[in-house]
């Protein structure tokens, strides 16, 4: 399968790549630089291509890319408030868009660059807003919101039903760098993994990077640290 | 005010084309001059006779990709080759160039033109009387189609190499600024224009041959697709061309030193292209994957000639970077321009940036014939855009599937 590797350290977006990445697809998205960031400011339009009424619709919208990109995650922000800032709507306060849970965006995608971000959750997220403000519904399905969405993300990479503990036991076999045979198995049954899901355990090490079950790991601990702190 | 219902972008796109067009009367007019000047070269007393000269079109007449000149006082530049039957082993470049020249300086005062021809460094330019508007550069040449194979041989090009159509025509050039300019040499420049022109051709050959059998359909003027020359046709390729050389040339009016050169844009454009029936696709395509096919070689940006990639187009890139980021800005801006009306823009409002930078002729199109206003602002929602936002989802739903949003912690 082909994958751009992501090497810690050594990613350094350009405005070059996001300007390849927007000129033509969204001519509206004006593009500076700060230190640490690239940022696209404008229009973005929601569009099938050329059409006698035009775009389907427009929203005024900023994203930073971070220079780590795509380590970091872009933030994407809706500026002129045309979609409501709550919950329901997967916008936080601030105007700023959930358009995925990252981590499973990167452990999924094939091609992780801005092109491919702005071509795949970017494009949907809009496209989904149209579509909510018309039916109500998420064309391609919702995640839940908090720690539950981060369990159903797991379960998609892995590719089978887990809890949240079963998920956290799973990203943890996945991002050792050695997997031990002595170790619990992570399905659950108290057997040592050798015993158990060893054959399974080492196919979903193959299938998916080290690096991507770590951050997943990593984000499932912290949105349960915070979701915690807020007493939910 | 002159409203069509069936006005779409590809329509506009056209028309504006069209206008911007060398027109078929300029085209038979060149036409009519090179083979005039061809017949004068192999006259009975013509000095240079005995090498049975050859003349060709070369360049953006032969490729069909001619704009009208920007411009009042612009004139339309016409290349032509002029190939004598001799060795390099026999003349001096510097002999051959004065041959042809005699000859050309000769046609010039039979015909009593108010201009000498002018002696350049590779070319002789004719300059015919102001009401044709074009004058014609000249390119004294000679086969050397061995060479040529022998040397895409021995840089490991082989089947280019065993390609006649894309490498019997190359030709050894006359250079004043080239080491055995005055020397007998086996040493020369050489130039293949005639083998780009067939590598030009096959890129779009599907669309040329659908091309024709749509003129022999509706016309009655041939009777089989065989007797269609190609200047009677013209691909969404050639116009794609076109309308982005038009954006570089007014983009680039006051700046004309750093002008991207037709040669890349003509190269990239025809590499990206995959045969698209409409222009709107083919102008797509072509401005957001062009830039894939330049190729970095050792560091050094390289827009390999496909039919001698030793060569690079862009080889100027290096001693000049300000060309290299011209053609940056250049292909940013024509993304935008052209984006934003293909992508943010019902087909009547064409965007001002792009009415300005299609030139006078394509203004004068969209406001005469269409009637068209500048875009305000794009529409905001319409009436069919619930059914379109479905498709695009399903179309999406096709290929992968779509991405969930998701909602953490208030920051």
């Amino acid at each position: 399968m082909a994958r751009i590797r992501r090497v810690k350290g050594l990613s350094h977006l350009s405005l070059e790549e996001v300007e390849h990445a927007l000129a033509f697809v969204q001519p509206g998205l004006h593009l500076n630089e700060t230190p640490d960031a690239v940022i696209a400011n404008g229009e973005y339009v929601v569009t099938d291509g050329p059409h006698a009424d035009g775009p389907i619709k427009c929203f005024s919208i900023t994203i930073e890319f971070p220079k780590t990109y795509p380590l970091d995650e872009p933030r994407v922000f809706e500026t002129d408030g045309a979609i409501e800032r709550c919950i329901d709507r997967h916008m936080y306060n601030n105007g700023r868009c959930c358009t995925c849970v990252w981590e499973e965006w990167l452990a999924q995608a094939k091609d992780t660059s801005v092109k491919s971000f702005c071509d795949g959750p970017l494009r949907d997220f809009f496209i989904g807003q149209v579509i909510f403000e018309q039916t109500g519904q998420w064309p391609f399905g919702e995640r839940a919101h908090g720690v539950e969405g981060i369990v159903e993300a797991a379960a998609a990479v892995l590719e089978r039903e887990v809890d949240q503990a079963a998920a956290l036991s799973y990203l943890q076999v996945l991002s050792a760098p050695v997997v031990k045979g002595h170790w619990p198995c992570p399905c659950g049954s108290n057997e040592k993994l050798r015993k158990c899901c060893r054959d399974d355990v080492m196919l979903l090490r193959e299938r998916i990077d080290r690096i991507d079950a770590d951050r997943l790991r990593r984000k499932l601990i912290d949105v349960t640290k915070l979701e915690t702190r807020a007493g939910t | 005010m002159p409203y069509d219902d069936n006005l779409t972008h590809e329509s506009v796109l056209q028309k504006i084309h069209e206008a911007i067009d060398m027109p078929p009367d300029i085209h038979e007019t060149v036409i009519k001059k090179y083979q005039a000047l061809g017949a004068w070269l192999d006259r009975s007393d013509s000095n240079i006779k005995p090498f049975e000269p050859f003349v060709a079109p070369q360049g953006s007449v032969l490729l069909g990709t001619a704009n009208r000149p920007v411009g009042k006082n612009e004139e339309y530049d016409v290349d032509i080759i002029c190939r004598l039957l001799t060795r390099k082993l026999e003349i001096t470049q510097s002999d051959l160039k004065q041959a042809v020249g005699r000859e050309i300086q000769a046609y010039a005062s039979a015909h009593d033109m108010n201009h000498e021809p002018e002696d350049n460094r590779r070319c002789w330019t004719l300059h015919y009387a102001d009401d044709h508007r074009f004058h014609m550069d000249i390119l004294p040449c000679l086969p050397d189609a061995e060479r040529y194979r022998r040397k895409l041989m021995e840089s490991g090009y082989q089947v280019l190499a065993d390609n006649s159509l894309l490498t019997s025509e190359a030709i050894a050039i006359t250079d004043k600024t080239h080491p055995n300019y005055k020397k007998l040499s086996d040493d020369w420049p050489t130039s293949n224009p005639l083998g780009f022109a067939a590598w030009f051709f096959e890129r779009m050959a599907e669309r040329v041959l659908a091309e024709k059998r749509n003129l022999v359909r509706d016309s009655e003027l041939y009777d089989k697709v065989e007797d269609v020359p190609n200047h009677e046709v013209k691909t969404t390729l050639q116009k794609a061309i076109q309308l982005l050389k038009r954006h570089r040339d007014t983009m680039f009016a006051d700046d004309p030193e750093h002008k991207p050169i037709s040669i890349i844009i003509t190269t990239l454009a025809a590499r990206a292209y995959g045969n698209e029936a409409s222009l709107v696709e083919a102008l797509s395509i072509i401005l957001q994957t062009m830039e894939n096919f330049i190729e970095e070689r050792n560091g050094i940006s390289w827009v390999a000639n496909p039919v001698n990639p030793d060569e690079n187009f862009a080889d100027k890139w290096v001693e000049v970077p300000e060309r290299k980021a011209a053609f940056e800005r250049w292909l940013s801006t024509a993304k935008r321009d052209f984006g934003a009306y293909l992508r943010g823009a019902a087909p009547e409002n064409v965007p001002q940036a792009l009415r300005d930078r299609l030139g006078e002729e394509a203004e004068k199109v969209i406001h005469d014939e269409l009637g068209l206003v500048a875009a305000a602002a794009p529409a905001i929602i319409s009436g069919s855009a619930e059914g379109r936002a479905e498709k695009l989802v399903a179309d999406i739903q096709s290929q992968r599937s779509g991405t969930k949003p998701w909602r953490g912690y208030d920051e």
